[in-house]
């Protein structure tokens, strides 16, 4: 057999960092592999991010599937900082609210613009809220949430979360907030406050009396905001509420490397769910594949779905298990080109983006 | 060694190792015991599958650890549990007979009854007392509410079951076990003899119980969790209770069942199934409901 080339061999590495980097991370951070769980749930429990290793990690999730399973109340809080348009990023972590509502979880939403303001990310209070509510609010709606089941909230409409910041504000002092965000996200008063206690109170929020008192809470969380939800279980406990539980889900990768997340201030890296086709197309024709760039070799070695951002497009959305995995084979054993590989890939988004676009609800400008 | 084999599946592990317990078995007149502890209220079916499972070895004993149950049961009337022990070891005569299966049942306050079992009593004692260490490893052995009582009295309990296990070439017992036996293994070396050595069959999980407690439990993974240890964790109503229980109850249980999606976890289910495929080797056309008779 003839040896594998050098460009071959660098893609390799880059896969095995990959593969390696999510570990550690969860090892570094005391978190535990979903591997125990998801071989003790039921197949209906398996929603997609579960099914296909997007979430990789949690902290103390066991006591959430006891009250899927008993059907028991249970919150799960997801906050977005509506600095930029909604992308597929952004859709994968909705996707998994869905899910979980699905199961029986209340969403709580709450949109920081005021986290967009104190990072100079809009210009102004009333430029961020504009943008949360004409913006953000449409394309959140177009996922579907029960309304019954879902707040979604702006915070510097919500007095009732800086009334509750301020009151826990005792609780954390500064060394804290600087051990856990370091100096350099913290550069305003209005940053330390934010990053302080206004996001603590948002995660702590649902176990208020207002939401009927402590309750299990389920936060969805990439690994970096891992340090936000190891402060707000510390201050749980110092107000007798329940420590939030934690699900970590892998970055959505860049469409021009795998190692970064997709971006929503470098528009290049993103697919936009206000993306046209023919952006859509675009994107993802001059989207990196980490395949070799020899045809004659990549149909020997095949491609590494890994470092494939096209293919982890189909993997985080595409719901269809049995046609994934046919193409994550196919594409693995050389037989499906790289080509080939982006018009199917894009196809599929440009479906689904579509979709997603018919269901934009119209906030006319109201929250 | 044939038999052990073809019964491997039962089998969790062995301790100190599989060689070394497949050397035992080379020598003639293996001296096999199982011994435990009990309560008022009956046998359970997980007795069963160790009473089947020597009955693949003529000569085996099962003790009736009644002297260990009086220490088990703190607040409980001596008398009467010595009491209970007599029923039970009628009990398990009468199994023993509707299995026809070729091993002896004794009591354990009949064999401390013996001078040279008093004295190996005292010298496993005497060495637990001088070490330190041997204690560490027999606090693990102790629920965490007993510890307190335990240290008090030097580990009795653990002690007469080590020294009594000492007398035999075999041991066969639940994975849990594993931490006796190695005390076990640093007292023989002080008292210059030979331990024993040990067989786990594999653990019983309770059934009628769906994913989540498994889930939530994650103790009981390795070393099981045995219905008739029941009463302590609040599932007295998943004891299977030999003459007791319904066939109707058991097949609830079962129904409502975890079942493992893969090998290596928890199965209630695959657990009652090899105690029926125990019973088939010695009765014919055994069935839940005979078993349960």
């Amino acid at each position: 057999m003839k040896p594998f080339s050098r460009e071959y061999q660098e893609k390799i590495i880059i896969a095995q960092k990959l593969r390696r980097y999510y570990k550690k991370e969860a090892q570094k951070n005391g978190l535990s592999s979903l591997d125990r769980v998801k071989s003790y749930l039921p197949e209906e429990y398996m929603f997609l991010a579960l099914r296909r290793g997007v979430a990789f990690a949690h902290m103390d999730i066991e006591p959430i599937i006891e009250r899927m399973a008993r059907r028991k109340p249970f919150t799960v809080v997801s906050g977005l900082n509506p600095s930029s348009p909604l992308h597929l990023g952004h859709k994968a972590l909705f996707d998994v609210l869905v899910d979980l509502q699905k199961l029986g979880a209340y969403v709580q939403i709450p949109l920081t613009n005021d986290e967009s303001y104190v990072d100079g990310k809009a210009v102004s209070i009333e430029e961020s809220k504009r943008i949360a509510t004409e913006q953000i609010l449409p394309d959140i709606a177009s996922f579907g949430f029960v309304p019954e089941k879902t707040n979604i909230y702006i915070l510097t409409e919500t007095p009732l979360v800086y009334r509750f910041a301020m009151s826990i504000s005792r609780l954390v002092t500064y060394d804290m907030v600087k051990a856990v965000f370091g100096k350099e996200s913290l550069v305003n008063v209005g940053q330390i406050y934010y990053r302080g206690v206004v996001q603590l109170a948002q995660i702590l929020l649902p176990q208020l009396p207002e939401f009927d008192g402590p309750k299990p809470t389920l936060i969805p969380v990439g690994i970096d905001q891992h340090p936000y939800i190891l402060l707000a279980r510390d201050v749980a406990k110092k107000l007798g509420m329940i420590p939030p539980s934690e699900l970590v889900i892998s970055f959505q990768p860049s469409l021009l490397d795998p190692e970064e997340k997709m971006s929503g201030s470098k528009p290049n890296t993103a697919i936009y769910l206000s993306d046209s086709e023919e952006i859509i197309r675009k994107k993802i024709n001059r989207a990196y594949t980490g395949a070799v760039s020899s045809l004659e070799e990549h149909r020997a070695c095949g491609g590494i779905s890994e470092i494939c951002p096209v293919f982890q497009l189909l993997r985080y959305h595409y719901p269809d298990d049995a046609f994934v995995e046919k193409i994550q084979a196919e594409y693995a054993s050389g037989q499906l080109t790289t080509s080939e590989l982006k018009t199917i890939t894009a196809d599929i988004i440009v479906e689904m983006v579509a979709e997603k676009r018919l269901k934009r609800y119209d906030t006319k400008g109201e929250v | 060694m044939k038999t052990l084999k073809q019964y491997e599946h039962l089998i969790h592990s062995y301790f100190p190792s599989k060689r070394e317990v497949f050397d035992v078995f080379k020598k003639k007149n293996v001296k096999i015991l199982y011994g435990e502890t009990y309560d008022m209220l009956g046998i359970t079916v997980d007795s069963l599958k160790y009473y089947l499972f020597l009955g693949l070895f003529p000569g085996s004993t099962i003790l009736i650890a009644d002297t260990a149950s009086i220490i088990n049961q703190s607040s409980g009337d001596a008398q009467m549990i010595l009491e209970e022990g007599k029923k039970r070891l009628h009990q398990v005569l009468k199994i023993v007979h509707k299995y026809n299966l070729p091993i002896q049942v004794r009591q354990m306050s009949e064999l401390f009854q013996e001078p040279e079992v008093q004295e190996l009593i005292r010298d496993v004692q005497r060495v637990v007392a001088g070490s330190s260490e041997i204690q560490v490893l027999l606090r693990k052995t102790v629920l965490q509410n007993r510890v307190r009582q335990e240290d008090k009295t030097l580990y009795r309990y653990a002690v007469e079951a080590i020294a009594t296990a000492m007398l035999f070439d075999i041991k066969i017992g639940p994975p849990r076990e594993r931490f006796y036996d190695e005390a076990a293994v640093l007292i023989a070396k002080r008292l210059n003899r030979e331990s024993y050595k040990s067989i786990y069959l594999t653990p019983t999980y309770p059934l009628g119980l769906d994913f989540v407690y498994f889930l939530l439990h994650p103790e009981i993974e390795v070393y099981g969790l045995t219905p008739y240890k029941a009463g302590s964790n609040k599932l007295q109503d998943h004891r299977i209770i030999l003459g007791k229980t319904m066939p109707s109850r058991l097949q609830e249980l079962i129904a409502s069942s975890f079942i493992p999606k893969q090998p290596g976890f928890p199965d209630p289910v695959g657990d009652i199934k090899n105690i029926l495929t125990l019973a088939n080797h010695f009765r014919k056309e055994a069935t839940y409901e005979t078993i349960l008779s």
